[in-house]
C-alpha cells in the first residue's frame, strides 16, 4: 500500500525493539528516511543492522528521551543526516506495573518521566521543525503560483 | 500536599481527633496556563507534583485506615482541562487526565473494601482563579468586567457560571449513602459546557 510517504523523514523512538523497531521498519519499507533511538547502544546497533537491509537511509542515536540535552542532540542528528523532520513517532516509554497501594513515588515518577516528559521533549524539539517547513512551502507555493 | 512527610503528619492529626477518616475530598491543585511550546519542563513538573503526587500522597495516606474501618468515601476534584486539553491548558490538561485514570484504577481496586472513589471537574466556577482571569481578560484585551466575564458565561448552555457552593452540593451527594453505587465516575459541574455524549 502506497501511503505516500516516500522521500518523507521520521524520528521513531524506542526503536531498538519490539513496536519501536517494527514502526521503523514498516516506515523504511515506505520509503521514509529514519532516525531511530534507544537507551541501549549495543541493542540499538543490533537494530540498525537490521534496519539499514532494509533501507539506506537510517541513522541511530542512542538516547535516552528523559534528558532533554540527549533529545536535542538526537533531533539535530537527525537535521543534520536528512534535512527535514516530516514524522516524530513516540514510542519510547515503559509500563511500570502496580496498584495504589504497592505503587512508591520513584515508580510514579519514573512512569511519568519515561512518557510524559520523554514524549513532551522530543515534541518540543521537533515543533519548531515541523513548523518551519510549513512555512516554507508554503512561500514555495505561493512563489510557484506568482512567476 | 507534595510532601509526603506532611501528609502523613496531617491525617495522623485527623485521626487522633476524631479517630476515623470517612471521607477524603482531594481538592489542593493549582491550574497552570500554557502551550506545548510556553510550557517549560519545571511548569509542567510543578504541575504534576501538585495534583498528581499531591492527591496520590493522600489517598495512600488514608486507604489503610479505610480499609481497617471496611468503608470510605473519596472524591477528586479534577477539572474539565482532562476532558477539554485546550491547546492553551496543556499543563492541567496532561495532569488532569493522569488524575482521571488515578481516580478510576483507585476505585476499581478498592470497591470491594467498601470504598467509593469519583471525580468531579468544575468549569466556569466563581472561584478566585476565575476572578483572576476575568482580570486578566479586562487588561489584555482593554475591556470592562462584564464583558470579560460574558466570554465564560456565554461558552456554557446554561449561560452562567457556577457557585462553590454548587460544587460542594454535589461532592456532598457522592460522599453520603445516596451514592452508594456510583464509583469510578466522573461528574461534570459545568453549566453543561462539555461536549461528550459519552465519558
Amino acid at each position: 500500500m502506497d501511503l505516500g510517504l516516500r522521500g518523507k523523514v521520521a524520528v521513531v523512538t524506542g526503536a531498538s525493539r519490539g513496536i519501536g523497531k517494527a514502526i521503523a521498519h514498516s516506515l523504511l519499507n515506505e520509503g521514509c528516511g529514519v532516525a531511530v533511538c534507544g537507551r541501549n547502544a549495543e541493542r540499538l546497533d543490533a537494530a540498525l543492522i537490521e534496519l539499514s537491509e532494509i533501507g539506506p537511509r537510517t541513522i541511530g542515536v542512542p538516547t535516552d528521551v528523559t534528558d532533554e540535552a540527549a533529545v536535542n542532540r538526537f533531533v539535530s542528528a537527525a537535521i543534520e543526516a536528512f534535512g527535514r523532520i516530516d514524522i516524530l513517532v513516540n514510542n519510547a516509554g515503559t509500563h511500570l506495573r502496580g496498584t495504589v497501594e504497592t505503587t512508591t513515588r520513584s515508580i510514579l515518577e519514573q512512569q511519568l518521566r519515561d512518557k510524559v516528559f520523554g514524549f513532551f521533549s522530543m515534541i518540543q524539539a521537533v515543533l519548531p521543525i515541523m513548523k518551519r517547513q510549513r512555512a516554507l512551502s508554503s512561500h514555495r507555493r505561493l512563489r510557484r503560483r506568482c512567476l | 500536599m507534595t510532601d509526603e512527610a506532611a501528609v502523613n503528619r496531617f491525617v495522623s492529626a485527623a485521626l487522633e481527633a476524631f479517630g476515623r477518616i470517612d471521607i477524603l475530598v482531594n481538592n489542593a491543585g493549582t491550574h497552570l496556563r500554557g502551550t506545548v511550546e510556553t510550557t517549560t519542563r519545571s511548569i509542567l513538573e510543578q504541575q504534576l507534583r501538585d495534583k498528581v503526587f499531591g492527591f496520590f500522597s493522600m489517598i495512600q495516606a488514608v486507604l489503610p485506615i479505610m480499609k481497617r474501618q471496611h468503608d470510605g468515601r473519596i472524591v477528586n476534584i479534577v477539572g474539565q482541562a482532562a476532558r477539554h486539553p485546550h491547546p492553551d491548558r496543556f499543563p492541567s490538561g496532561v495532569t488532569n487526565a493522569a488524575v482521571m485514570a488515578m481516580t478510576k484504577s483507585v476505585a476499581d481496586a478498592v470497591a470491594r473494601d467498601n470504598i467509593r472513589v469519583n471525580s468531579v471537574c468544575p468549569q466556569y466556577i466563581e472561584s478566585e482563579l476565575l476572578a483572576s482571569l476575568i482580570d486578566k481578560e479586562m487588561r489584555e484585551r482593554g475591556v470592562d468586567r462584564a464583558t470579560a466575564s460574558a466570554g465564560f458565561s456565554r461558552a456554557n448552555p446554561l449561560g452562567r457560571t457556577g457557585k462553590p457552593e454548587e460544587v460542594a452540593d454535589l461532592v456532598a451527594f457522592l460522599v453520603s449513602d445516596c451514592s452508594n453505587f456510583t464509583t469510578g465516575s466522573s461528574v461534570s459541574v459545568d453549566g453543561g459546557y462539555h461536549r461528550y455524549v459519552f465519558g
